[in-house]
């Protein structure tokens, strides 16, 4: 049973980690098309125009395999752990249900926006449509990350009877709206989700710009570049403060979660210090850098006497999430600093006149500091996700209470990872060839092809 | 009728006529690519996100109206639902690629052919997943398993299965407006009729509790009128309308409720066992409304939009040939 149960755990961390990609790639694209389009009007540039439209193709192809792969998500949250997604399903079914319909304003608006693009001789009206388009995409993220933030805090329904009896009783269907952890959640994920996305976007067009011949290809790549930059420089810094109110919040609502990031055996004194890396061995802390102080200072916001939650050992070892979150949280504080300082250098020198590609290794790091920006928004899953074992409704039910050990879908589900595997890279490659397969010259002088149903 | 129960199965109508056109396009890239590609694709393309929307809607609506079956029905369907999945996702990607491929080693037609193998594979899994809901066919209560073995040995449900698979291969013809095919179409079409009815008359004979109620005779009706709409050309644009084929495809569609309320499985489960708490049940009505009036709203300016853009580009035409 243990074995079924940690395939159906790594099945679906397979899937949801696929998905978060896809995801991504389409909230982020959806706001710097819509920015690239708004220039193209605005200053009656056809490269904003040219990338425009091409962005669109690349959303609807993420918009394609998104689709798909969300409804995977919600079928394999049935399959592989339904006694899980009975409670969800009799609890916290509204933000999904709502969801539903945040969807459905995104692909008919998608529909309008890609297929009749034709259609509307007021090019500001076309435009607007991106924003509900936006709305859509952001609206069903925001409402699947309520119900994640149910998991992490939950409520709705009476949980002392359900742990003693398993009867769901006392159900308030709108509490799932709003549950503690959810502002905090939202807030961070919204523009951590945006960063990567955009990031790798950015990435994309730098290394385009590096090995174009062409000037106009060059020219093109710039611009986009410049916007997707531009976006990741706010948006790095909310996802900056956020991160930090999110820590806030772990500690009010899920205190063994936060002990466990930050490393804290003991805790529960003021002046904690700050703890890079490292593990426990034994019941003792090795192998870490220890910054006297300095957790305390960050989690009382410039108050060093704070007094951080008590620490691991005051909770059975059974209840504790694996410490490699520990460092996955260090690694995701650090890349996100990296990706900061990045951004910080390449608003300088836009700032100093300079073209950022003046000096050819900022062109260079973009790429990789897109795929670190993707890594870190995962790793940031990782942690959040992991953090919250062996619990999968915390303090309710535990993983292997919900997870479906039947061993017949063992095949199916590799089946569906091998899929995956194959379908990710194709589907990036794809997207990138339908991109970049035209001259930018001869692409700016054509107009665009049309269809559409008539109904 | 439990209002629940009635609004899930009319959201499972609406989308099964949207997947259900969708297939049939399917069929005809599959069997009739070059005869029948200029009729589909300005459909199938942009409106398979739409199909696959209203997918994700049933299943969500289904998930929220009968927590506690499923439970049950992850360990009987694992396996078909994971299928399913596969379908889908090969659905949605090769589409795409056929939508944006330009002529190299792989044409569109190859990847509208994939799409189409896993389109009506998809279809194929549901219908055989819906027989088997009305029927019990191949269920194994005691073990919470499927055994497609046994589903494959009830005449009734594969007869049901198959009559469906023609129903739509005759269907397709009308829905995509091609007229050249119409005594296929035709012959087709009634055939699956009969295949369907009788596949219904079997069922009720081996399985008496599951009943054969009056109300599908909107569904034979509708299924025996189409045909001749689309035969006699004064009729023929108004069957050709999609709209009006999606509504009369919706309304006879319907009427299957009748085969799993208020029991299903073979008549040995009771809907009401396993329908959501009340307070749950207001909230899904109350969504319901709001969201619905929304996605009508949302719909008529997308029809609009359309029609508009169909009208400038008959202007354009008509403009280029002066």
């Amino acid at each position: 049973m243990a074995f079924i149960t940690t395939f159906d755990r790594l099945l679906f961390a397979y899937s949801i980690g696929v998905h978060i990609i896809l995801v991504t790639m389409s909230i982020s694209t959806i706001v710097v098309l819509s920015v690239a389009e708004y220039l193209g009007i605005r200053y009656k540039d056809k490269y904003y125009d040219l990338l425009a439209k091409r962005l669109a193709k690349v959303f609807t192809i993420f918009f394609a395999i998104g689709t798909a792969s969300g409804i995977v998500m919600a079928a394999e949250l049935v399959i592989l752990f339904p006694k899980f997604f009975a409670v969800v399903a009799a609890v916290a079914m509204v933000p999904f249900y709502l969801e539903i319909f945040a969807f459905f304003t995104e692909t008919i608006f998608l529909i309008i926006y890609f297929y009749y693009w034709d259609a509307f001789k007021n090019r500001i009206t076309h435009w607007i449509l991106t924003f509900f388009i936006g709305a859509g995409t952001l609206g069903s993220a925001a409402f699947i990350v309520m119900v994640n933030a149910w998991m992490n805090t939950p409520d709705g329904f009476n949980i002392p009877v359900f742990e003693s009896t398993g009867q769901i009783t006392g159900v308030n269907p709108w509490a799932s709206l709003n549950s503690p952890s959810f502002l905090s959640e939202i807030a961070h994920v919204v523009p951590v989700t945006l960063l990567a996305g955009t990031m790798l976007i950015g990435g994309y067009f730098a290394y385009r710009y590096l090995i174009s011949k062409n000037q106009d290809d060059r020219t093109f790549y710039m611009k986009g570049s410049k916007i997707a930059a531009a976006l990741s420089m706010a948006y790095v810094i909310l996802a900056g403060i956020s991160g930090s109110l999110a820590a806030s919040e772990l500690i009010v609502t899920q205190p063994l979660k936060y002990s466990a990031l930050e490393l804290n055996l003991i805790g529960g004194r003021g002046f904690e210090p700050e703890k890079l890396f490292g593990t426990i061995v034994n019941g003792k802390i090795v192998g870490a850098i220890t910054v006297p102080g300095l957790q305390s200072l960050l989690a009382g916001t410039g108050k060093a006497s704070f007094v951080v939650p008590k620490g691991l050992m005051y909770y059975p070892m059974n209840e504790w999430p694996p410490l490699i979150v520990h460092t996955m949280f260090d690694l995701m504080v650090l890349f996100g600093i990296l990706i900061g300082l990045y951004l910080l250098a390449y608003l300088i020198m836009w700032a100093m006149k300079k073209q950022p590609y003046g000096n050819k290794w900022m062109a260079i790091l973009f790429p990789i500091f897109g795929v670190i920006a993707m890594y870190t928004m995962e790793d940031g899953w990782v942690v959040d996700e992991v953090g919250r074992q062996p619990w999968i409704i915390y303090n309710v039910m535990y993983v292997y209470q919900g997870a479906n050990t039947t061993t017949s879908m063992i095949g199916p589900g590799i089946a569906m990872i091998i899929f995956y595997t194959i379908l990710i890279p194709v589907s990036f490659y794809f997207s990138a060839r339908v991109f970049n397969r035209e001259e930018v010259s001869k692409e700016i002088s054509e107009s665009p092809s049309a269809t559409g149903v008539n109904f | 009728m439990n209002s629940v129960f009635g609004l899930n199965f009319l959201i499972m109508s609406i989308m099964l006529a949207l997947f259900i056109t969708e297939s049939m396009g399917a069929m005809l890239f599959l069997f009739h690519y070059h005869g029948a590609k200029g009729k589909v694709s300005p459909y199938v393309i942009p409106i398979w996100e739409l199909t696959g929307t209203f997918i994700a809607f049933w299943v969500v609506t289904s998930d929220f109206a009968y927590p506690s079956i499923l439970i049950p029905a992850a360990y009987i369907y694992a396996v078909p639902l994971l299928l399913l999945l596969i379908a889908f996702i090969g659905r949605n990607a090769f589409i795409i690629f056929g939508e944006f491929i330009r002529k190299s080693r792989l044409s569109d037609r190859s990847m509208y052919s994939i799409f189409s193998v896993f389109e009506c594979l998809f279809c194929l899994v549901f219908v055989i997943f819906a027989s088997s809901v009305v029927t019990g066919g191949g269920v194994v209560l005691a073990k919470l398993a499927f055994n497609a073995g046994r589903w494959a040995s009830a005449p009734g449900d594969v007869l049901f299965v198959i009559g469906a698979v023609i129903l739509m291969y005759g269907f397709s013809f009308i829905f995509y407006g091609l007229e050249n095919y119409m005594k296929i179409s035709l012959v087709a079409s009634y055939l699956g009729v009969i295949l369907e009815l009788g596949a219904l008359i079997w069922i009720h004979a081996s399985i008496s509790a599951v009943p054969f109620s009056p109300v599908l005779a909107v569904t034979i009706i509708i299924g025996l009128i189409a045909p001749i709409l689309f035969y006699y050309r004064p009729t023929r644009k108004i069957i050709e309308n999609k709209i009006v084929f999606l509504t009369l495809l919706t309304i006879s569609i319907f009427p299957f409720y009748s085969l799993v309320y208020p029991k299903f499985f073979g008549g040995t489960l009771p809907v009401s066992d396993f329908l959501t708490n009340t307070a749950m049940s207001v909230a899904y009505f109350y969504i319901t409304l709001g969201g619905g009036i929304l996605l009508i709203l949302m719909l008529i300016y997308m029809v609009y939009v359309a029609n508009n853009f169909a009208k400038m580009q008959a202007g354009s035409a008509a403009k280029a040939e002066r």
